[in-house]
């Protein structure tokens, strides 16, 4: 979910945020792989026929083919030839979307285009209300928006057909092949127990000893973290002006290293043990790959939001970057001057034409410290040849600019129907049947060839269609209970005034919504009054208004019930940093304490009193939680007047972890929401039984015909 | 106005301090004027906690047999625990109570009743182990009954002559709530970790969610003649008690 800001949510990504809550995960063995067949041999063949050696051929046909579609696009047809057009192009849609092959990406993309545009000629030329100006205005504002989204998903799609994903690369076999890395901690912002973590992760990664240094850079020298570099053999910078900032930092460290790869990592990142077993089989077999990084690093230039979905991830993800020294020193090292605009290294090696990469991590949802969490890895190239470098580029540049204007045009849509319900003004002045004529095909499709560009493997056309219907059908229940849930606190739970102060960004978002979902409420009120109370149907899209307006208040209602969900989910990781600890000191005595850190190793524990015991010396602490007590042997680090930190023995850290582990998971609530029902069963549990009874009746029914045909065969 | 009787099977378990502390608890919650604390132990022990000097030798025994006021034998404590003695007895005059007791088996409710306490003002009783006379006058009044139990194999052992016994008792008194305590755990010490597990196993909800941990302040608390809340307040076993208080009062109050 993003942080950033809160948007309504879609129907799947509430469906998969439902998934996550029961533990069910969309059954991978339905995937399917694309298909090789038949039609991929022929168009193999018409894309290595030898007409196109003939210079001038391509230049011809393209135009002869551009002129087609632009006649089809301007033809007018009847009802009929639309209807016929649309499921034909489906047809073959439908057909060829099972298949491989970039040349069916662009034939999908072409269809979507073509209807698309079909679609919004037809808007623009036939349904734009010229009743009135103010209705005119409206209408011409309302197709300016589904332009936008017209050219910003074309423009997404024509990014999507080309970038390339690398998958893994072994390291060489032996060795003493492998070059050597060196890892940069920049710790300027870490107190010293997060950074002595990352310490100990970036050591314990598994690569060979003699090939990898460790060293951490520092702001302001500090004794603390750099005695404890120097027990766990690691090189300790400390900058002599005080305010570096990282680039600095990492520019003097460059000067004092001698590795042939840099890894940088932030004080607080865990970097998992295979890290580097990982990432370096690309840059070991391109040589002229100059950078891999995650995209968020502070390092890389950033990606924009819609390539970010691409990478999938989770907001725990690790973040580091990883340069090739030679190029490194070709670029100048890594430039801080703000002045400049390309201040990114990545920018720089991508001008002398080195390449960049990018790297999704999808890490699993548990607290850091677990090792284990299953991790897969894949990988968006920037191509590394300059002049298709630059024209992406510059793809990318005009479609991050275009979609800053995105959350506008949400906020058109989510106001768009009321216009009608509640003032009676047409956004699209046509009958309710053309318009399904016209805009499913444009829809369908459009959604055919977006579902295409995103994963390796594609789901079933039921599959799809389940699916579909599943996250539309989600949107109910949710939206049910979320009221319920809301009756229920006001009659009950007594007026508490929010302890936090509201940020100001979150008021205007709370008035924002606050008021497209009054709005809509009323015009869906009023319009329904107004749909039942008259005598003939009228013939406009009014139905589809009532529906808009009842889908936008349900996606508000989702929006609201996540981000509630999510801001539960930090008071409760915060609340569980203070648990109550018991301090077992000399001569049987105790002491009664709150932890300030708990999931940290080095614990640090609220005293209400003070307290004198000599340091190193060794205590047992006692953390409780739910009525559960845990004991663990800890050794006493360091003692103010109201801080006690001591360090939890390396014998106990595992058990130490596991409590965390417990601490922190949070029990299936969700399904409080459905009692007795799963989420992705849309009926209830005696429609379903009922349904596989009477199949199973009917299946022995038809095999016991079966064998009376097979006897009456036999006589 | 609550009874609350601290009882136990068997000697040694911690009565007499858990009475102490925990009335010295709920007064640091309720107030002034609102809790009492009654020895019907003729150890006559408890009113050491408070810092009551021995010379004070006439208690409710003593009193008792010359039917006296038990207003005369209620100490105010600095605690805000107003505490009242068995009384220095000799071996006839305890007789003569015990005989006393045993033919009026409410004769300790009916006391309580006639000193016209506040409507809540708690009574904790102290009793001495096992069955005796006193235990049925507290078990005939008392609203809550608290168990003290030491997580070990003895008291493991006496589990099913407790269950009964405890049944015996609730004949006469079926409303009163009968819970265990569990008295200095030590999660250090193996048997006492496993044997407070089995416990807390085999008892369930009987049991109160709140265990007192094993803490030298306790004791160090009587050498000092105070409850343990006042002599280590930040301790593990005052904590463990203030949260018994707050429990006590919730169990009560339903």
């Amino acid at each position: 979910m993003g942080h950033q800001y809160i948007e309504p949510v879609s129907p799947r990504l509430l469906l998969s945020l439902w998934r996550e809550r029961w533990g069910k995960t969309r059954v991978a063995s339905s995937a399917l792989p694309y298909l090789r067949g038949k039609v991929n041999h022929w168009s193999n063949r018409l894309t290595h026929a030898r007409i196109w050696s003939v210079p001038g051929s391509n230049v011809l046909v393209a135009a002869i083919c551009l002129l087609f579609f632009g006649l089809l696009l301007q033809v007018r047809m009847s009802p009929l030839g639309q209807f016929g057009f649309s499921i034909f192009l489906l047809a073959v849609a439908l057909y060829i979307r099972r298949f491989s092959g970039t040349f069916f990406t662009l034939m999908l993309a072409a269809m979507a285009c073509m209807v698309s545009l079909r679609y919004l000629n037809w808007r623009f030329s036939a349904t734009l209300d010229t009743r009135s100006t103010a209705d005119f205005l409206l209408s011409l504002g309302f197709f300016v928006a589904e332009l936008y989204l017209f050219l910003l998903t074309g423009m997404h799609v024509l990014k999507g057909i080309w970038p390339l994903t690398l998958p893994q690369q072994p390291m060489p076999q032996d060795t003493h092949e492998w070059p050597s890395v060196d890892v940069f901690i920049v710790a300027s912002n870490s107190s010293i127990e997060i950074a002595n973590d990352t310490i100990l992760a970036s050591l314990a990664m598994s690569w060979p000893k003699k090939k990898m240094i460790v060293y951490v850079l520092d702001a302001y020298p500090r004794a603390d973290l750099q005695s404890l570099c120097s027990s766990s053999e690691v090189h300790y910078f400390a900058s002599e002006q005080p305010g570096q900032d990282r680039f600095e930092s990492v520019n003097q460290a460059l000067n004092q290293s001698t590795g042939d790869f840099i890894l940088v990592l932030d004080g607080d990142q865990r970097p998992q043990a295979k890290l580097l077993k990982q990432t370096m089989g690309w840059l070991v077999r391109h040589q002229s790959l100059g950078m891999v990084e995650t995209p968020d690093h502070f390092l890389a230039p950033g990606l924009d939001e819609h390539n970010r979905m691409l990478f999938n991830e989770s907001r725990d993800r690790l973040s580091f970057s990883i340069t090739r020294r030679s190029m490194l020193i070709a670029a100048g090292g890594f430039s801080s001057n703000p002045v400049t605009k390309q201040r990114h290294t990545a920018l720089h090696l991508q001008a002398l034409g080195f390449g960049c990469a990018y790297v999704g991590w999808r890490a699993g949802a548990l607290p850091p410290q677990n090792p284990d969490a299953d991790t897969e890895m894949f990988c968006v190239n920037q191509p590394f040849n300059s002049i298709i470098l630059r024209w992406q580029k510059y793809l990318n540049d005009l479609v991050a600019a275009m979609q800053f204007y995105y959350p506008c045009v949400r906020l058109v849509f989510m106001t768009a129907p009321v216009a009608y319900l509640l003032t009676g003004l047409h956004i699209i002045n046509t009958a309710s049947d053309l318009w399904a004529l016209y805009a499913l095909p444009h829809v369908l499709l459009g959604y055919i060839a977006l579902a295409r560009l995103n994963t390796g493997s594609r789901w079933g056309l039921f599959s799809e269609i389940r699916e579909t219907m599943l996250a539309w059908y989600l949107l109910l229940p949710t939206t049910l209970t979320f009221i319920r849930t809301k009756v229920h606190q006001f009659w009950s739970v007594p007026s508490q005034t929010p302890s936090n102060s509201v940020k100001p960004s979150d008021r205007i978002l709370a008035i924002t919504y606050g008021l497209i979902g009054w709005l809509n409420l009323s015009g869906l009120v009023v319009g329904s009054w107004f749909w039942f109370n008259s005598n003939e149907i009228p013939n406009d899209l009014t139905s589809l208004y009532l529906l808009w307006s009842a889908f936008n208040l349900m996606r508000l209602a989702a929006m609201l019930c996540v981000t509630e969900e999510a801001s539960a989910i930090q008071k409760y990781q915060r609340a569980c940093q203070e648990l109550p600890v018991m301090v077992k000191l000399p001569y049987g005595r105790s002491l009664s304490c709150l932890t300030q850190n708990f999931p940290n190793t080095q614990l640090s524990i609220q005293l209400p009193t003070g307290l004198a015991l000599p340091l190193e010396s060794f205590v047992q602490i006692s953390i409780f939680h739910r009525r559960q007590e845990s004991s663990f042997p800890a050794q006493i680090v360091s003692l103010h007047e109201q801080t006690l930190q001591v360090r939890i023995d390396a014998s106990a850290q595992t058990d130490y972890n596991a409590l965390a582990v417990a601490v922190f998971s949070r029990g299936l609530d969700w399904p409080k929401w459905l009692p007795g029902r799963h989420a992705d069963q849309p009926w209830p549990r005696w429609l379903s039984q009922s349904l596989a009874d009477m199949r199973v009746f009917l299946a022995g029914k038809a095999a016991r015909f079966r064998n009376l045909i097979q006897k009456w065969k036999k006589k | 106005m609550s009874i609350i009787g601290i009882v136990s099977m068997k000697g040694g378990v911690g009565k007499t301090s858990t009475t102490a502390n925990l009335a010295a608890a709920l007064a640091a919650k309720l107030g002034e004027h609102r809790v009492a604390a009654l020895d019907l132990d003729p150890q006559n022990a408890l009113h050491w906690h408070f810092g009551l000097d021995n010379w004070q030798t006439s208690g409710i025994s003593q009193r008792a047999l010359n039917l006296g006021d038990w207003a005369n034998a209620a100490i105010s404590t600095p605690f805000n625990v107003v505490c009242l003695p068995y009384g220095d007895a000799t071996e006839t005059e305890r007789e003569t109570f015990e005989l006393l007791l045993a033919e009026q088996p409410d004769w300790i409710g009916s006391q309580i009743k006639r000193a016209k306490l506040d409507h809540d003002a708690v009574v904790l009783i102290d009793t001495p182990p096992g069955p005796s006379v006193y235990l049925h006058q507290v078990f005939a009044c008392a609203d809550l009954v608290l168990m003290v139990l030491l997580p070990d194999a003895g008291s493991y052992a006496t589990i099913p002559a407790m269950e009964s016994w405890l049944e015996q008792g609730q004949c006469g008194n079926p409303l009163a709530l009968v819970y265990y305590v569990l008295n200095q755990t030590d999660q250090g010490e193996p048997l006492n970790r496993d044997a407070a597990q089995w416990l807390q196993q085999r008892l369930g909800k009987r049991m109160a969610p709140i265990a007192i941990h094993a803490d030298e302040a306790v004791s160090e608390a009587l050498a000092f003649q105070q409850p343990v809340l006042a002599y280590a307040p930040y301790g593990q076993a005052s904590h463990d008690f203030a949260q018994l208080a707050l429990w006590v009062i919730n169990t009560l109050n339903q």
